[in-house]
């Protein structure tokens, strides 16, 4: 009874603690949505305000201006998020998975390759080339994929949670007669969902927020991706603000006017986040508790 | 005797080589192909010549970062924040991490993991915005509410250089905090729950419990994800102190890192051979350092070393 | 024995990657070469040319069909499909080619362009300046063709420029790049908010000196608390006559020796001071980013503003409110200026020759420049009379000075009817800086010069032009750091050049 009690009293601890914190996250993403929906003219005099002192829909309207433009950014950030989460998912997986098996003779070297490539780069003139002269990857869907497939981290990150998974797991697996794959695939991987829903998460992200490789390679519009095409935006409309003072630019003024900078920079990261808070629960369903209940009797 | 060795360990290792086959061959082809292209920080780069064809200039383009008279400067910010990230983020992180495994509901535990997480998607840009409206002298919320609690007057947060060795790693801790604790999280949900019962059985209150299974579990982890930031300690997140200072000179005492005094000065030159020998510089010595980290390690557990 | 084993393994393996490595960086480089490689000083034809270039001034033989690729810094404009096509219908006929703009975007121009140079790709003319994808640098990187043979094939082009201006592009005795005809002359000068001046009376023609303008805007000050009195510090020296500069460095041209510039512009940065803790400035000018709020909402009394004929009427009708004009120096015609846009040739062009036939093309057809600027008369703009047209919103439209000569352009209704006279008289008038020929090199100082960079960046840009601190131990600090990142050294090389340069005239 006294331990019901003080469990509940932990719980509440637990709880205005989370809340208190969640307070410093909330408010300024709040804020962040608020400003998206003022007015510009209104942010320009008043500041930010966590309440719009007059709603306004103009950054989003601006954005989704030339509908074609944004629905097909739409179009490539999907297609390439999910093929490459799906991919990179797999190639990591795989190769830290065979990483964490202490048995496997060439695991420290081909650890310290990888390692390597983290911390050293040829930088970015000769990666350019590589992709573009020697692979021909411009302007292709590859080239939005491939940058992002092997985050090295990814590697290390499931490694460690595959070494901590009972090694006489695969040993009464290997006494059975099953072969490497097929230890991998209904054994491992079951039982490793919170890993494997964590970077799909992160990767499915990284691909969504990506515009890196889209400033690189990608000159045809129609393979812009959504943060390229948004990143894009925002540049021309600070380029005709910096020109302004530069008297022989063409202006037309009252377009220069209703310029939406702020609510259009904040509208651009609601458009980033906005889909991760759909994405989220879908993942969070793995992080369950008691996967490996009886993993190690059974 | 030893071919047939070699041999032997391939074929009886061929499988798990194979899984590993696609990553070494793309890490070969992304990340090793370009490499050789780092000479050019030992070289003159002329675009006419190439890569190959331009001269040789040995150590000269290292020159402007090591003879900077602000060299200490900005080795002592990059090193000092660097250490305070890594420390204060280990510890944050694990105890949010723990605090969420302890929670019963699920619902509210999705939403708090939600809304700690959007912060790490966030630009700097947009961060350094929001951090000019709480902090800006003329309108700023943090000098409204400290006026409103008696405090003397406005403090010019942007010309007020030591507060900030208060407000990077701040501004730091909760751009990170929320993916960070998720990453333990997920680690936590990973530990067989019949540890936990056979703790309870024998009489173990919640905190022994923590301290003796929970923390321990997460001990690999933890060590990995130091010495993998030990090796990036050159490296400062640049969109940090570039932009969340809003570029105020003033503030370079407490906000000058190598990546931003780099960016200053070759700004102007776009000089590829320097900026690849800056490059090379801050890899070097990162490498070094996670290899002596690494060794220190694998003395007490090899299991938790890199490598 | 088994340890050994299992290392030499590792070593094996380490070595053939290095090996493979080295094999396949061997044939990147050759290819590289061969991509890049050609000599700078003369255009004879080359074996990937496609078409075979027109001897010197038989311009009725027949040309075979290319295409010119152009580097452009502007997204791509609407209707730009069907302005090109009517574009390249002119330009087929005049000189058979082709031309195919590559819009980049403004905020990715310089990064694809240093891509494009250093991974060696074939491309024709290139928009280069000052500040932008930087002329000098890529010339010092060998990334252009001299033109000078080139030009005297085309004298129109040649002669929209005086000897002078043409100096100012040349690097080492050779020009690598085409200026865009516009206003050339730079002249340092301050605006003034109209009706302010008329409330207070303030006599702006008769301000010639620090001091007068400084009880200027401590009139206006007084009487407008809560109005900045003058957007930023005055960058350089207001009021005084015109010195050349290399660098950091200015040139005395009575004994032609190398000075300091920051020492000389230390009382300056004394007014600068005063002036910021009388309140001048506005309350977060160490970290504003974006001025267009601020000027709109009219709480700016003045602001210092390179003068130009057109800069009057633009600035009143961009902002909304009349201003006065006040120049603080004398116009000048400086490297800097000539070289703020320009169009270049590049060292892989396969038709180099032609490319030059389209820059002068541009600069000399009307109706071509005028259609790559405007777009097409109806759809993209409405004439107004001959030669005064009013822009269609959504309409296609480019920067002319980055096109070509600014003085064939049409009209807007905003510009002064005699606009390009005037900035023609301005150009023509103004003082010649007398350093316009020399370009100094960097490369026995890049070091010293990118540590220089960075300390002038962090003391000067916004603490001394704005008087952020207090100068006298700001000043002495920045001295100090430059005395050790070698500015002695720097300032040496200067004079040897100098001396080298004037000898040889």
């Amino acid at each position: 009874m006294v331990g019901a009690k003080q469990s509940r009293l932990a719980q509440l601890a637990i709880h205005l603690f989370f809340i208190g914190l969640s307070v410093v996250f909330i408010v300024p993403l709040w804020l962040i949505v608020a400003i998206s929906l003022s007015d510009e003219a209104d942010l320009v005099v008043h500041g930010y305000k966590l309440i719009p002192m007059t709603w306004d829909l103009t950054a989003y309207l601006y954005i989704f201006d030339s509908p074609m433009t944004i629905v097909n950014a739409y179009k490539v950030t999907m297609i390439i998020s999910f093929v490459g989460t799906l991919l990179s998912v797999l190639m990591t997986s795989m190769c830290a998975y065979a990483l964490s098996r202490a048995d496997f003779k060439y695991k420290r070297f081909i650890t310290f390759y990888l390692f390597f490539t983290m911390l050293f780069s040829g930088g970015l003139v000769p990666y350019y080339m590589l992709m573009t002269r020697y692979l021909h990857l411009q302007d292709t869907y590859a080239a939005l994929i491939i940058p992002l497939l092997g985050p090295i981290f990814y590697i290390f990150l499931m490694r460690t949670f595959f070494q901590q998974l009972p090694e006489s797991l695969v040993e009464s697996a290997k006494i059975d007669g099953a072969g490497e794959l097929r230890i991998y695939f209904t054994l491992i991987f079951p039982l490793s969902k919170p890993v494997f829903a964590t970077v799909g998460l992160l990767q499915l992200l990284a691909y969504w927020n990506s515009w890196d490789s889209a400033l690189l390679f990608i000159n045809k519009h129609e393979l812009y991706p959504l943060q390229y095409l948004l990143q894009v935006m925002i540049r021309n409309i600070q380029e005709i603000l910096a020109n302004m003072q530069n008297s022989m630019a063409i202006t037309d003024l009252a377009q220069v006017g209703k310029l939406p900078t702020e609510s259009m920079r904040m509208a651009m990261c609601v458009l980033a986040i906005g889909p991760m808070l759909f994405v989220f629960p879908f993942f969070q369903k793995y992080f369950a508790k008691g996967l490996t209940v009886g993993a190690v009797k059974g | 005797m030893t071919r047939s060795r070699l041999w032997k360990d391939f074929y009886k290792n061929r499988f798990l080589l194979a899984l590993t086959m696609p990553m070494v061959f793309y890490a070969f082809v992304i990340s090793y192909l370009p490499m050789f292209g780092s000479i050019v920080a030992f070289k003159r780069y002329q675009y006419n010549k190439g890569i190959l064809g331009s001269d040789w200039i040995g150590f000269e383009n290292f020159r402007f970062l090591v003879e900077s008279p602000d060299l200490r400067r900005i080795v002592r910010n990059t090193l000092g924040y660097n250490s305070i990230f890594i420390i204060s983020g280990l510890v944050a992180s694990v105890t949010v991490a723990l605090l969420m495994y302890e929670l019963t509901s699920r619902r509210l535990l999705k939403l708090y993991q939600s809304v700690m997480f959007f912060p790490h998607f966030l630009s700097w840009v947009v961060v350094a915005y929001m951090a000019y409206a709480l902090l800006n002298p003329r309108s700023g919320m943090l000098n409204q509410w400290l006026t409103a609690l008696g405090w003397e007057g406005p403090v010019d947060w942007y010309n007020h250089a030591m507060s900030w060795i208060g407000i990077i790693p701040t501004a730091n801790l909760w751009k990170q905090i929320g993916m960070s604790a998720i990453i333990y999280y997920a680690a936590l949900v990973g530990i067989d729950s019949t540890y936990y019962e056979a703790a309870r059985i024998d009489g173990a209150n919640k905190l022994q419990i923590v301290w003796r299974i929970s923390v321990p579990f997460l001990f690999p982890l933890m060590t990995i994800l130091t010495i993998l930031a030990i090796g990036h300690i050159f490296s400062a997140d640049f969109g940090l102190f570039y932009q969340l200072p809003m570029g105020s000179p003033t503030l370079f005492s407490t906000t000058d890192v190598i990546d931003t005094y780099i960016f200053r000065a070759l700004i102007n030159l776009g000089n590829v051979g320097m900026s690849s020998a800056a490059g090379l510089l801050k890899s070097v010595l990162g490498f070094v350092l996670v290899v002596g980290t690494n060794a220190i390690v694998r003395k007490y557990n090899s299991e938790n070393s890199l490598f | 024995m088994l340890h050994r084993k299992r290392k030499s393994t590792a070593w094996a393996m380490m070595l053939a990657l290095a090996l493979v490595i080295a094999l396949l960086g061997g044939c990147t480089g050759s290819k590289e070469n061969a991509g890049n490689n050609s000599s700078p000083t003369t255009t004879p034809p080359k074996a990937e040319t496609t078409g075979t270039p027109a001897p010197a001034v038989e311009t009725q033989k027949p040309l075979d069909p290319v295409t010119l690729t152009w580097y452009f810094r502007n997204s791509e404009p609407n209707n730009a499909a069907a302005v090109l096509k009517k574009a390249n219908e002119i330009i087929q006929s005049a000189i058979n080619a082709t031309l195919d703009f590559k819009f980049i975007n403004p905020g990715d121009y310089d990064t694809k362009m240093q891509l494009a140079m250093s991974s060696g790709e074939k491309y024709d003319i290139a928009f280069t300046s000052s500040w932008a994808n930087n002329y000098l640098n890529n010339v010092s990187k060998g990334a252009y063709l001299p033109l000078d043979d080139l030009l005297t094939q085309y004298p129109d082009l040649q002669n929209l420029f005086q000897q002078q201006v043409w100096d100012a592009v040349k690097v080492g005795g050779k020009i690598y790049g085409v200026p865009n005809n516009q206003i050339m002359a730079d002249q340092p000068g301050l605006w003034f908010k109209k009706d302010l001046v008329e409330k207070y009376k303030l006599d702006v023609a008769s301000i010639d000196s620090l001091a007068k303008l400084t009880d200027a805007l401590q009139t206006v000050k007084t009487g407008e608390p809560d109005m900045a009195a003058i957007f930023k510090g005055i960058p350089g020296t207001a009021f005084r006559d015109f010195t050349p500069m290399v660098e950091d460095f200015y040139i005395d041209t009575k004994d032609w020796t190398v000075h300091d510039q920051q020492a000389a512009l230390l009382d300056n940065y004394k007014v600068m001071r005063d002036w910021y803790q009388r309140g001048f400035f506005p309350q977060d000018i160490a970290t504003l980013k974006d001025d267009l709020p601020l000027m709109k909402s009219g709480k700016v009394f003045s602001r210092y503003n390179r003068q130009n004929p057109a800069a009057q009427k633009s600035i009143e009708t961009n902002y909304g409110f009349e201003i006065v004009n006040l120049a603080t120096g004398p116009a000048v015609i400086a490297r800097g200026a000539v070289q703020s846009t320009l169009n270049a040739i590049s060292v892989t062009s396969p038709n180099p020759e032609r490319a030059m036939m389209l820059i002068n093309l541009i600069n000399t057809n009307k109706e071509l420049f005028n259609l790559l600027k405007f777009g097409i008369e109806g759809q993209d703009y409405k004439k107004l009379s001959d030669n005064v047209i009013e822009p269609i919103k959504d309409g296609f439209s480019l920067p002319g000075w980055m096109l070509g000569n600014e003085f064939n352009s049409y009209l807007l209704a905003s510009q002064p009817a005699d606009v390009w006279e005037q900035t023609k008289i301005l150009n023509d008038t103004a003082t010649v800086d007398p350093l316009i020929g020399f370009s100094f090199d960097r490369t026995n100082v890049e070091n010293e010069i990118a540590q220089l960079g960075a300390i002038t960046t962090e003391y000067v840009n916004t603490i001394l032009v704005n008087g952020l601190a207090d100068v006298d131990t700001t000043f002495q600090a920045m001295q100090d750091k430059r005395k050790a990142a070698g500015m002695d050294k720097v300032m040496a090389e200067i004079q040897k050049q100098l001396d080298a340069w004037r000898a040889a005239q």
